[in-house]
């Protein structure tokens, strides 16, 4: 009974993934949030000390 | 470098740059669709032999890889030249023409079938091809379109800065890419509207002129506009799992 499970679930075509560029992300919506925010505020900080020092 | 050529006409000009255009965008499309490779690999590719064969064409006759100059006042003012005033600004055509093909944009994503061929490819490419869509040549001809527009905006770009060199255009991509991120086009596929992209393109633009008017130093910029990009990539990454 396996063997035949197997062989249609071998016989069906692989199912794409969707998400396009992200469809190999396997991370939380916590650590992305995190992400973001340490991104936005690098670049506030580059921002900042650009307009400062020019 | 071709000084006995004479003055071409400006639509044969314009009818060669979208030629040209449109066939490497095939290629590009052709690769991605028929082989199933990484659009940013095929076109960064073909990126580097265009800028190989650019530089070879620089070195024609007695040019030695300079910067071609001293364009054709027709050519320059086609582009350049005043379209009206704002309180003693000029606004130049080149205005129009953008905005000519913002609107044509609009038209062909939004009200013709190839428009709804292509979101319903970027949403789910197997439910399109089995709804009947032709997904080979909508792949293709999203890279033609993509190619054409790459031509009108060289064209254009040429006129704007008067002059043109194999560095012409480097780094437009980065551009290009922080400026629709920006306006809501997801690296997910499917997602995007004009509006968006024009608020983007705006929205990116009013940041570097403005950084500009504060003597940031120009290298700060590149900093800048890749920081832009990873937070607009963040952002987006975010949506989509808070979606899944």
């Amino acid at each position: 009974m396996d063997n035949k499970n197997n062989e249609i679930n071998s016989a069906r075509p692989e199912k794409k993934k969707s998400g396009g560029l992200y469809r190999n992300v396997n991370i939380s919506v916590k650590t992305a949030n995190a992400f973001v925010a340490f991104g936005s505020a690098a670049l506030l900080l580059v921002i900042f000390f650009t307009v400062l020092l020019s | 470098m071709f000084s006995n050529l004479g003055v071409t006409p400006l639509w044969l000009v314009l009818l060669a740059v979208i030629a040209i255009g449109a066939l490497i965008g095939f290629v590009n499309g052709f690769f991605v669709a028929k082989f199933k490779l990484h659009p940013f690999i095929v076109t960064l590719s073909t990126q580097l032999i265009i800028f190989g064969a650019i530089l070879m064409y620089l070195m024609i006759g007695t040019n030695n890889g300079q910067t071609l100059s001293g364009l054709d006042s027709s050519y320059t003012d086609f582009v350049r030249g005043t379209l009206f005033k704002i309180g003693g600004v000029a606004v130049p055509k080149f205005v129009l023409y953008s905005a000519v093909l913002t609107v044509l944009m609009w038209i062909v994503w939004n009200k013709t079938k190839f428009g709804k061929n292509m979101f319903a490819i970027g949403s789910n490419e197997e439910a399109a091809n089995v709804s009947g869509v032709s997904v080979f040549w909508t792949i293709v001809l999203v890279f033609v379109l993509a190619g054409v527009m790459y031509g009108i905006t060289g064209f254009i770009e040429g006129a704007r800065i008067a002059s043109c060199s194999s560095n012409t255009g480097l780094n437009y991509e980065s551009d290009a890419i922080a400026a629709c991120v920006i306006g809501g086009v997801s690296f997910v596929g499917g997602t995007g509207k004009i509006s968006g992209i024009v608020i983007g393109v705006l929205l990116l633009q009013i940041i570097f002129v403005g950084l500009n008017f504060l003597s940031v130093d120009a290298n700060m910029l590149y900093i800048i506009k890749g920081l832009i990009i990873l937070v607009a990539c963040a952002v987006d990454m975010r949506k989509y799992l808070s979606r899944k």
